[in-house]
């Protein structure tokens, strides 16, 4: 099973009447659609609300979605119009869309290009970003060669099980122990950094 | 309660797509309670710090999305029931899809395909018997309906006729033969 028929599963669920499932899609793609609504819109705030709204509409119009398109590439569209209806509605200044990206481009990982062009976060968020950063860079580092690379191929390359074992010459089941062992171990470094389990929020 | 490490490690591999078919309902229940929640919201943080997506602390968007769609109405969209259903034909072809129908399904399956080999069978086996005594009609360069002769439908007549003749003439009759008495009949009137 690819990780678009996961998500095919979890909107088919969305579609029987289980909003849980949709949290997790939420929690799954809410970055990108956020670092994607950023290029788009200035203040921190005013991202969040823009990707709420993009959210909330793709969740009423689920039961049109019919699974021909990745569910990916259908959020990142409706959060493109939000943040354009957003940016055209009276009292926001409008930003030159030259500035921005086509209307061809709704891949939020085609962005890196116009990186820093919104950022205007503040010294604590900034502060906060670079240690997890370097946090997450410490981590990789410290990891064995093996388990670096198995999590490497999955995050970084989108390599399945089968072909990391097949790269590594390995069992698969050892391919998902590795990977689970590399993010349990960056996760452990982050946790510090993220408050206490009780009072984070997602 | 934080999950134990053996769901921690089922929730790292559930995210990245390898789950058979047969555990998706423990997933779902899995994921469905709040620590499940958690750790699949901590290892997506993770792959997306790793791939450089987001270093940022969570800003709690999800938890607000989340308290905005409690209150939005549940979905219950039959489309994704049934595109289930032709995604599941697809895989698994027709017969495993039979037999995940239920007793009522499978007896409607039964009864609609008992039907369809009746209705072949019945055109095939009258087709044979008369067929002795179809002919087919003649092409004129004037055709109509017998009981389409009123003048008011003059106008309308001559263009079906000419499409009707165009058709006749490219038609391959041969292969309408078996469903030929169920055909609107064309009967041929010759040009005054």
């Amino acid at each position: 099973m690819s990780d678009r028929v996961v998500d095919q599963e979890l909107v088919e669920r969305v579609q029987a009447g289980d909003k849980r499932a949709f949290d997790l899609l939420v929690l799954k793609y809410q970055r990108k659609v956020q670092r994607l609504v950023s290029r788009f819109v200035r203040d921190s705030g005013e991202v969040d609300d823009v990707v709420q709204e993009a959210f909330i509409k793709a969740y009423r119009a689920l039961p049109t979605f019919r699974g021909d398109a990745a569910f990916y590439t259908w959020i990142y569209r409706i959060a493109i119009n939000c943040a354009k209806n957003y940016l055209a509605s009276p009292g926001r200044r409008i930003v030159p869309m030259s500035d921005l990206i086509s209307d061809d481009d709704d891949d939020a990982e085609s962005f890196d290009r116009n990186e820093g062009l919104h950022d205007v976060a503040t010294p604590d968020a900034e502060y906060a970003t670079k240690q997890i950063g370097e946090t997450v860079n410490r981590a990789m580092a410290a990891l064995p060669e093996d388990l670096r690379m198995a999590v490497t191929l999955r995050e970084i390359e989108g390599l399945s099980y089968e072909e990391i074992a097949e790269a590594m010459d390995c069992p698969i089941g050892t391919v998902r122990s590795r990977i689970f062992r590399a993010r349990e171990a960056i996760a452990t470094e982050l946790r510090p950094l993220l408050g206490t389990r009780e009072d984070r929020r997602w | 309660m934080a999950p134990d490490a053996a769901t921690r490690e089922q929730i790292s591999r559930w995210m990245d797509g390898d789950i058979a078919p047969n555990e998706i309902e423990l997933a779902m229940a899995t994921l469905s309670r709040e620590e499940g929640r958690y750790c699949w919201a901590e290892m997506h943080f993770v792959g997306d710090c790793i791939r450089g997506i987001e270093h940022a602390p969570p800003s709690g968007c999800a938890d607000r999305i989340r308290s905005a769609i409690a209150v939005e109405p549940a979905i219950l969209a039959p489309a994704g029931k049934r595109l289930r259903q032709d995604r599941e034909i697809k895989e698994r072809g027709l017969f495993s899809a039979m037999t995940s129908m239920g007793r009522g399904g499978r007896a409607w399956a039964t009864a609609a395909a008992v039907a369809a080999v009746g209705f072949v069978g019945t055109v095939v086996y009258k087709d044979q018997v008369s067929a002795p005594q179809v002919a087919v009609a003649p092409v004129s360069p004037s055709v109509g309906f017998a009981s389409a002769t009123p003048a008011a439908n003059a106008k309308g007549n001559a263009e079906f006729n000419a499409y009707l003749q165009a058709h006749q003439e490219s038609a391959d009759v041969s292969s309408l033969s078996p469903m030929r008495q169920y055909l609107r009949p064309a009967v041929i009137v010759q040009a005054q």
